[in-house]
């Protein structure tokens, strides 16, 4: 009887050690986890000092057909083509994010080069496509809209060629 | 071994809970239970309302340095329909500026950086600048604007006003404040009858007049005496003009019933009430003169009402063209009636004066900066003045002496208990008390809390064009002067705010009618009381004013010829038309009927031009801008017809 | 397990079956040989050292941690720096909880290293030959007060303001070099940009970097003269 005892004795402290093992290990499991999920959520901020994506261009009249200005805050060409149709494209070339540049303003058909990039030497027409290496595709387009004779550009809204232009 | 796994689980397990209490924590935010219930509550709505994706919102304003997180918590600012909601969610009533442009604290002040209720709007041990009350919003105003008019900012122009006058500036600096008059105290002695008056005014200035400008110093009994054998040892007036002399009839004739009755006469013509008033009836501008008999001597009442502007330099009051014994028979009407009967004269004349009584004195003087005030020509006074307020409003509440108060730490509320108990904040304060009422109180703490440096970049102010001063030179400069006429009229908005601009007055006024109404002034409208006091200014004089105004304040627009109709039918149908198709008898009386909002208009052709008649009918609010007189868009026909009926009602 | 990656890590060789290899995994260690291959039980007994040089590095190792977490929020600059605390109050998940975590590691520091310095005090723990790492623990019991105090000007908040004003001006009463030490400490006259930025390298840079060194050499000490015995 006696011997059983101690070996139950000895069975039960083995269990219970094992049991405080599991405990503790588990614990420190879920802390180890834990502790890398809440780094991770303090690392993604949940506030960002970001400027509004949306910005004002001014009134119509500032910008004459086959003219363009340039907002450098925002990095974007506002064009006027010569029907007046106003369309705003994205100045940073989609190549490395360089800044394109404006090289001919008196570019006035589609097949010329229009744009081109100080960097890799990308080339675009004045709508923006690509005319010549290493950009992979077109400049973006942002869609343009009136708002009490103020042109308005909403850099979050990005469109297709067909609804780029704002016919006045 | 089985002891240390004991610890080893025991302590994992705290370790586990203490970490889950801050996720737990950020789940349980009170903005995201905010966010939940807004968009719960106007799931109830029969209209639409935009949800709210969950998450922390900001207004950022890099040139302001703003950053506003209200709107997390005030998701519903911008959204109409939800004007009854209640708050967080109520919407922002409209106001001239955007919102999402120039964030909220801008405004109302509050800890925008916060998401927590306490921390963003009350008082906090790390943020100065607790949520403005809404009266006090108007304050905030004037961070970009210099200037705003009583429509926007009410409570803050009348504050201004109110510090402007009980003369806060003698003793604090605050800009574009002008100095008001109070007398200078060199000859003091010669002036005050009565030193024990002197004594009861130095104690509590009210007790003698409630609308007493001078506020209580609080003085100890002895420092009271010191200051009155100090004031009252100024017997010589230097660098001013002496008393004049009263004229050798004055004391037979002084207790002569007819030659009082003179005095009254006069006293009544010149309207000196309009200024004074006389046990509180009458005007504001000047000091009470139920008592005056007993306060200063014959002869300087004489010199007062003879030459005011000679004997006290600078002062507003205006110099009449009385004649000497007109003078001096107001002198004996002020002397038989404004005397205070209570007063006994003989008990304190011949007490000696305290010993070293002029050095305490300058001391004490200078304590409280009377000379801030009141000059004296003697070198020992020196400017003691309290701390400058140009910039009040950007004090750290660390910076202010909070004294043993157990205010809750907020400016306004500094402000508004030191305005209200000056010496409850630490025991060497000197500001003096003004028993101002409460409104007084919230008007200038609105005023205070604009005091601010410039903190909002350039391309932010607006600066109105400031008012230029009129200054004209020469004689027309020392005739203005002489009767004060800025006190109460303006000139292109410079000059005081009680009577018409005279900007345009020579295009306006008739010249005959502004000549009989210097000599017999009356007040326009049946209802108002105030009317200018007649100054018995003489002939030569108004003439040349005349001639003045009708060269200097002319509006070359008027300047046209109408062709106004003489004939009695095309009268009648301008009548017709004042009376029926425009109604103006509901506010003008003519014909002795009608309303009593406007000034009458009989002899209205008397006193007015008839292209000013014309062209005041034609927009109102193009010659004064805040007048009722409504824009009615009459036809021209009309408008010749009804300015010819106007025309014509004149007596010749 | 027996690879050539393990191998170029781990000097000692698996299978561990006798107390030569186990002397070796010790011996081999950087971390491990603090101790000595043997030690008696006695010698590290909790009551004997109370753990508290250890506790006071690991509290070290905690400050590290969240401290270069805390860093990422964080620019030297007015006012952002206290616009950044009120960020990490306020917005920052678990912002707050860091910030804390940090404030309340550093004081237990400051705690644990001063109680440990009155243990080895009262265990006589100073006596020779360990005479001169009682000296490198006096140093680095001075540099956790330097980096408590370079560290508590970073909120820029009115308590940072003025306890930094009043300790450079306890610097100034230095006979000779006073003033110009208060100079380069403030980066100018008065707490301005440039003191937060220095007292900023200070916290994060400087005062770390030799606090890691001396560490280091105190273990090493510790081991080269003598153990705990």
């Amino acid at each position: 009887m006696c011997s059983y005892k101690t070996e139950s004795n000895n069975e039960n402290k083995i269990k219970r050690r094992k049991f405080l093992s599991i405990v503790g290990n588990s614990a420190t499991g879920l802390v180890t986890f834990g502790a890398l999920a809440v780094t991770i959520d303090f690392l993604s901020p949940n506030v960002i000092k970001e400027r509004p994506p949306k910005f004002k261009v001014g009134p119509i009249q500032n910008i004459q057909p086959d003219t363009f200005i340039y907002e450098p805050e925002y990095r974007v060409f506002v064009v006027r083509d010569g029907n007046g149709a106003f369309y705003a494209i994205s100045a940073i070339c989609t190549h490395l994010g360089c800044n394109v540049k404006w090289i001919d303003s008196n570019i006035r058909n589609d097949s010329s080069v229009a744009i081109a990039c100080p960097c890799h030497g990308s080339k675009f027409n004045r709508k923006g496509e690509v005319i010549e290496g290493p950009a992979p595709k077109g400049l973006q387009r942002f869609r343009i809209k009136l708002s009490d004779d103020d042109l308005i550009v909403d850099t979050s809204d990005i469109v297709s060629e067909e609804e780029m232009y704002l016919k006045v | 071994m089985s002891k240390i796994k004991i610890i080893y689980a025991v302590t994992s397990i705290l370790f586990l809970l203490l970490l889950a209490v801050s996720p737990l924590k950020e789940i349980f935010k009170d903005w995201r239970n905010f966010q939940n219930s807004f968009n719960s509550y106007t799931d109830s709505f029969p209209f639409k309302v935009a949800k709210v994706d969950n998450g922390l919102k900001q207004i950022w304003n890099k040139n302001l340095g703003i950053i506003d997180r209200c709107i997390t918590c005030h998701v519903g600012l911008n959204e109409n329909k939800l004007s009854n909601a209640p708050q967080p969610f109520t919407s922002h009533p409209k106001i001239y500026h955007d919102n999402e442009k120039y964030g909220c604290t801008v405004c109302h002040d509050g800890q925008g950086l916060s998401t927590k209720y306490e921390d963003a709007h009350l008082p906090t041990e790390f943020w100065d600048k607790p949520l403005l009350p809404r009266k006090y919003i108007e304050s905030a105003c004037y961070r970009c604007h210099d200037d705003l008019s009583d429509k926007f900012t009410p409570l803050h122009n009348k504050g201004k006003e109110l510090i402007e006058k009980y003369n806060c500036v003698s003793c604090h600096d605050l800009p574009g404040i002008p100095k008001q008059y109070t007398p200078d105290l060199n000859g003091v002695g010669t002036k005050i009858k009565n030193k024990q008056w002197l004594i009861d005014w130095l104690k509590n200035p009210s007790l003698y007049a409630t609308n007493a400008r001078m506020p209580n110093f609080k003085l100890s009994e002895t420092e009271v005496t010191i200051l009155s054998d100090f004031l009252f040892s100024f017997k010589e007036r230097r660098n001013s003009q002496s008393l004049y002399p009263l004229p050798e009839y004055y004391n037979t004739l002084k207790k002569d019933e007819d030659f009082i009755k003179l005095g009254k006469v006069s006293f009544s013509e010149a309207r000196c009430i309009s200024c004074h008033s006389i046990e509180g009836k009458g005007g504001k501008l000047a000091i009470d003169l139920i008592k005056v008999a007993s306060k200063a001597s014959e002869k300087w009442i004489y010199s007062c009402i003879k030459n005011p502007k000679a004997i006290m330099p600078g002062v507003e009051m205006t110099q009449f063209g009385f004649s000497d014994k007109e003078a001096a028979a107001i002198t004996a009407y002020i002397e038989s009636e404004f005397v205070d009967w209570n007063i006994n004269e003989d008990e304190i004349q011949n007490i000696k004066p305290v010993t070293g009584y002029y050095e305490k004195g300058i001391e004490i003087y200078n304590k409280y900066n009377c000379g801030g005030c009141h000059k004296l020509d003697i070198k020992e006074i020196k400017e003691n003045k309290g701390p400058e307020l140009t910039t009040i409003s950007n004090k750290k509440l660390y910076q202010i002496e909070w004294g043993k108060s157990n205010l809750k730490h907020s400016l306004y509320e500094y402000l508004e208990n030191k305005l209200e108990t000056p010496r409850a904040f630490g025991e060497n304060t000197r500001m003096p008390e003004y028993k101002f009422y409460k409104e007084e109180i919230t008007a200038i703490t609105a005023y205070l809390l604009a005091q601010r440096n410039n903190e909002v970049p350039q391309n932010y102010l607006v600066r109105k064009n400031k008012v230029q001063p009129f200054k004209p030179q020469g004689v027309i400069g020392k005739t203005f002067e002489k009767y004060s006429c800025l006190k109460c009229h303006s000139v292109n908005d410079y000059g005081g705010k009680i009577a018409p601009d005279l900007a345009k007055v020579g295009s306006q006024l008739n010249r005959d009618w502004i000549r009989k109404y210097f000599n017999i002034p009356y007040s326009l409208r049946a209802i108002v009381e105030e009317r200018m006091p007649k100054l018995f200014i003489s002939t030569e004089e108004v003439e040349m004013l005349l001639d003045y105004f009708e060269s200097v304040f002319i509006d070359d627009n008027l300047d046209f010829k109408l062709n106004l109709t003489e004939k009695p039918e095309e009268l009648e149908k301008g009548k017709m038309l004042f009376k029926e198709k425009y109604g103006c008898q509901s506010c003008h009386i003519i014909d002795g009927s009608g309303g009593y909002v406007g000034p009458p208009l009989d002899n209205v052709g008397e006193r007015l031009k008839p292209t000013w008649i014309y062209s005041w009918i034609k927009n109102p609010q193009k010659y004064k801008a805040n007048t009722i007189d409504p824009k009615t868009g009459m036809n021209e026909e009309d408008l010749l017809l009804i300015t010819s009926y106007l025309f014509h009602k004149r007596s010749w | 397990m027996h690879s050539k990656v393990w191998d170029s890590i781990f000097r000692s060789k698996l299978p561990i079956n006798t107390n030569l290899d186990r002397s070796l995994v010790i011996f081999n260690s950087l971390t491990l040989h603090i101790h000595p291959v043997k030690v008696r039980e006695k010698a590290i007994k909790f009551s004997y050292t109370f753990y508290l040089g250890m506790i006071s590095f690991f509290l070290f190792i905690i400050l590290i941690v969240t401290g270069v977490l805390l860093m990422l929020y964080y620019q030297p600059a007015i006012p952002n720096a206290y616009e950044n605390m009120k960020d990490l109050q306020y917005v920052v998940s678990n912002g707050m909880f860091l910030r804390n975590l940090h404030r309340w590691a550093a004081h237990l520091m400051v705690i644990s290293v001063f109680l440990h310095m009155i243990r080895v005090f009262y265990a006589g723990a100073y006596k020779p030959p360990r005479e001169f790492n009682w000296v490198v623990g006096v140093v680095l019991l001075v540099l956790t007060l330097l980096l408590s105090y370079t560290g508590y000007l970073l909120p820029f908040d009115q308590l940072s303001y003025w306890a930094v004003t009043v300790g450079v001006n306890l610097i100034q009463y230095i006979p000779v070099i006073g003033e110009k030490t208060k100079f380069l400490f403030l980066g100018g006259h008065e707490i301005g940009e440039y003191t937060l930025v220095r007292f900023y390298v200070l916290h994060c840079v400087i005062l770390p970097l030799v606090m890691v060194l001396l560490i280091a050499f105190h273990f090493w000490r510790i081991r080269k003269d003598g153990g705990l015995h």
